[in-house]
This record gives structure tokens, C-alpha cells and sequence, in this order.
């Protein structure tokens, strides 16, 4: 089981602490998800996500070795700038979704799901060619990683204000040097800080004095689900194409180094299996994970993931509709544990 | 924190008798465990509970898990204030937080119960 640098700070916060990806993580803290979940709507909250992966690729040839698996092209791609991409293999399946940063134009760093690291390592390292200036550095354990979130992120760390959206910097919280992306997970306006592992408790402290509230993965799986985020595990997989998970307006086809290009390209042409849509519940239940969905008796798809958002009251979730229909407003049935219940298709994004 | 003349399922429902009804809901270990409850879906007053079969489901955010009957009998009353405050279940599981109130069909059933003692004996254990 692997702890990260911020493990005797949950203890002392009476965190429920759960299992995630080998690692022990806060679940929640002693006010529960719900009152996490409204702290980051209105005011701000902190999470520790040091469990996610950080690859550091540097070397003149890193954009070379990148291009090859990420959809975007790295030409016009600055430096100081953060993107949102996917990773291909060059069967065209979906490895990751993460969070490219141009550190110096040499220099990238990939800010990866905690299932997904060592893959992405892997895949890198063996397409590395012999003789090519490429280094693979595996900085997770090396460094913590806390995102702040909420409204009020800008009150607690000024710095935030002047960065724009999608960037990265390196500067100072109170005397700590730390990396700082404006990125987050929650739609909420805030930044990714990354640190040493050494300050990464003090940074934390100094945050909570500031009447940061603690929040956990319970929370951040609302909060990302409020604003429709795909999850890799559940919306994302290998079996699903960037197309059928509306990802089309991160793909640059002008990345023409791109392994999986051709196969990219035709699935873009081609009818899509499925589509995920976003929808609200009409009854009360709460939909969950793999729920089946029906219109009338036929069977018309399943549920990625589903919660209960305090915010709007009622149960949210995104969804695999395979019969081609998926306007919004359109009603569907789901059978949560054998009972029928009424839902509808929805706007993307609920706040 | 556990009131002592209640008794207690090992599914962590509690009873509180009185004369021939029976008052039901969940411990403090049940609801600390499953966090912010959301949603409880109930049966309706006039439909039977059969002891330790299931007879409705309790949500959080996170978990859904069943609730078990810890006796037999007619459901009287509903906490319709659940309904709309499902975090009382949280606040104060053994007074505001109940959830039904049945008439009694057998009271020897009663004997089938953890008493105190035995129930935190079995919550210690986990």
C-alpha cells in the first residue's frame, strides 16, 4: 500500500480513508460529501491528489516521442501552456486522459490517471528510438500534488489571478517554491499545485489556516460529475473511441505523427456504436454505475456513472445511449437494482 | 453513544419497543459507514415487515445499502420528515432518524436481538 506525503494530515483530520489505486486516500473528512461538495461550489476546497501520476519527459527529441500518442499538435503548443489531451496507442484505444504542460520547450509534463502511469511509461519507453534525445523521468513519488478549488481560490492564493486559464508557473506559497497549473477537475475556478514532498504538509497547513476545506475523492467524483467530466474507468476505456465520448474538440488532426492517425481518422468518418450523453433523474432513485437503460423494453444502453448531487437535488449521472437518439430532453427509463425509473437526457454540464 | 434499552441487528438496525409498537432505524456505526445519507426509499404504512428479510434501501452519496427488518409486524407510521431532511439519519439515528413505526405481530421475536452489550462487541470486532 503506498501513503502519500499528506497521509498524517487526513489522520489528524478524521478522514475516512479508502483504497484507490494503491494507494490510501481520503474518502471523506468528518463533515461528509455533501458539505464538501458545497464548499467548493461556494467558497474553496483542497485535495490531495499526489496519487496521480507526474511523467516528466525532457530532451530536444520529447516532442517527437509525444506526438506520436497525444492528440494535439505540439508545434503551436507554447511555452508556460497546460492542454487537456487523450493518449492513443497506435491501435487507436484510449490509454489515458491527462494534462500535457510545456515546461521549456524541451521539457513536458504529463499529469496522468494513478491506474494509468505505469502504461504510459511503458509505451513510452519501449517507442523511444535508439540514439533519440528522450528522458523518462517517474516523478510521482517524488513530488505531492494538492488542487484548489472553489470560487474563492483566488482570495486564498492571489497568484491564481495572474495566471490564465490552462497555464502553469513556477512561483512561491508562503516560502515554498511550487509548480502551479490553473487546472482542476470540478469546473470551478482554481489551480493544481505541485511541491516538494517534504512541504507539501506545510503547504496543506498553511492552506487550512486559510479556511481551505479539506475534501475528498467522494466529493471530487460529485463535483466532476456536476459539470459532466468524463472518467477514465468508467466513460473512458479501451473500447471506446474519442468520438463516441464527444472528445472531437480535443483531437488536432494536424498532428500527422499521431501512430493511430489513419485509424483516428476513418472512426471520426464512421457511424458511432454509442454516444455518452449526460442525463438527470425524473424519480427519485439514484442511478449508479452499469444501471441498464431502456426505452419502452428494448434495451438502449447503460450508465457510466451516477451520483446524487446536493446542489441541484437529484440524481445525475453520464450514459452510453446506442440507438443514435440522444436529444436532449429525451426520456429514458433505468432500472436501479429492478426498479424502473424515469430520467431524461440532459445539457452537458449541470452548474 | 449507543442507548442501552434498544435493541440490535447484526445488520445495524435498531428497535425501541413500546407496549406493542416498535420503533426502527439505523446505529451510529451503519450511518457513519455509509456517510451523507441522501435517499431512503421505505414501504408504505399498511405493508408487512418480515424479520431480517429486506425491506427498503438507504443511500448515500457514495453507497446504497438494504435494510433489514428487525421484526415482523404492520408498518404504522413513516418518518415522512426523512423524506425531506434524509440527513437526520446521520444527525440523530437513534431518536429523529427512525424510520418506521410497526405493530408488533410477535414479541418473542425480540429474543432473535443483540442486546447492547453483544452489539458492541460486534462492532468493535469489525
Amino acid at each position: 500500500m503506498l501513503y502519500t506525503s499528506l497521509y498524517k494530515n487526513h489522520k489528524s483530520l478524521d478522514a475516512k480513508l479508502v483504497e484507490f489505486n494503491g494507494f490510501i486516500m481520503p474518502l471523506n473528512y468528518k463533515y461528509g460529501i455533501v458539505s464538501e461538495v458545497i464548499s467548493v461550489r461556494k467558497d474553496v476546497g483542497m485535495f490531495d491528489v499526489s496519487h496521480m501520476g507526474r511523467i516528466i519527459i525532457e530532451g530536444k527529441d520529447s516532442r517527437k516521442i509525444l506526438s506520436k500518442f497525444l492528440c494535439i499538435s505540439l508545434d503551436d503548443f507554447d511555452i508556460g501552456k497546460s492542454k487537456y489531451t487523450i493518449f492513443l496507442n497506435k491501435e487507436c484505444q484510449i490509454i489515458d486522459d491527462l494534462i500535457i504542460s510545456n515546461m521549456d520547450g524541451n521539457t513536458f509534463l504529463l499529469v496522468v490517471n494513478a491506474s494509468n502511469r505505469s502504461k504510459i511509461i511503458n509505451i513510452i519507453s519501449s517507442n523511444i528510438d535508439y540514439g533519440s534525445n528522450v528522458n523518462l523521468i517517474d516523478d510521482t513519488s517524488h513530488t505531492s500534488m494538492i488542487a484548489v478549488q472553489g470560487p474563492k481560490s483566488s482570495e486564498v492564493l492571489p497568484v491564481i489571478k495572474t495566471i490564465n486559464k490552462y497555464e502553469i508557473k513556477k512561483t512561491f506559497i508562503d516560502k515554498y517554491e511550487v509548480t502551479i497549473s490553473t487546472t482542476g477537475y470540478t469546473g470551478e475556478e482554481g489551480c493544481e499545485i505541485i511541491c516538494s514532498n517534504e512541504d507539501a504538509s506545510h503547504i496543506w497547513d498553511f492552506l487550512y489556516k486559510k479556511k481551505v476545506n479539506p475534501c475528498g475523492l467522494g466529493a471530487r467524483d460529485v463535483l466532476r460529475l456536476e459539470v459532466s467530466l468524463p472518467l477514465y474507468g468508467n466513460e473512458l476505456n479501451l473500447k471506446t473511441n474519442p468520438f463516441e465520448v464527444n472528445l472531437d474538440r480535443f483531437i488536432d488532426f494536424s498532428n500527422k505523427d499521431l501512430l493511430s492517425y489513419e485509424k483516428l481518422y476513418s472512426l471520426s468518418q464512421n457511424e458511432k456504436q454509442k454516444k455518452l450523453v449526460s442525463f438527470k433523474m425524473i424519480s427519485r432513485g439514484i442511478p449508479r454505475k452499469d444501471c441498464k437503460i431502456y426505452n419502452g423494453g428494448k434495451n438502449i444502453g447503460f450508465v457510466t456513472s451516477g451520483t446524487f448531487s446536493s446542489n441541484l437535488g437529484l440524481g445525475i449521472g453520464l450514459a452510453f445511449i446506442n440507438d443514435g437518439d440522444i436529444e436532449i430532453g429525451r426520456k429514458i427509463l433505468i432500472d436501479i437494482r429492478g426498479k424502473i425509473q424515469d430520467a431524461e437526457i440532459a445539457k452537458r454540464r449541470f452548474i | 453513544m449507543y442507548p442501552e434499552e434498544i435493541k440490535y441487528t447484526k445488520d445495524h438496525e435498531w428497535v425501541r419497543v413500546n407496549k406493542d409498537v416498535a420503533e426502527i432505524g439505523i446505529t451510529v456505526f451503519a450511518e457513519q459507514s455509509l456517510g451523507d445519507v441522501v435517499f431512503v426509499d421505505l414501504p408504505d404504512v399498511g405493508d408487512d415487515l418480515v424479520q431480517f428479510l429486506k425491506f427498503g434501501e438507504i443511500e448515500s452519496v457514495k453507497a446504497v445499502s438494504d435494510l433489514f427488518a428487525p421484526i415482523s409486524g404492520e408498518i404504522i407510521e413513516k418518518n415522512i420528515n426523512i423524506d425531506k431532511f434524509p440527513e437526520t439519519v446521520n444527525n440523530d439515528p437513534f431518536n429523529k432518524g427512525w424510520l418506521l413505526r410497526v405493530k408488533i405481530k410477535d414479541s418473542s421475536e425480540l429474543e432473535e436481538l443483540l442486546d447492547l452489550k453483544d452489539y458492541e462487541k460486534l462492532i468493535d470486532d469489525k
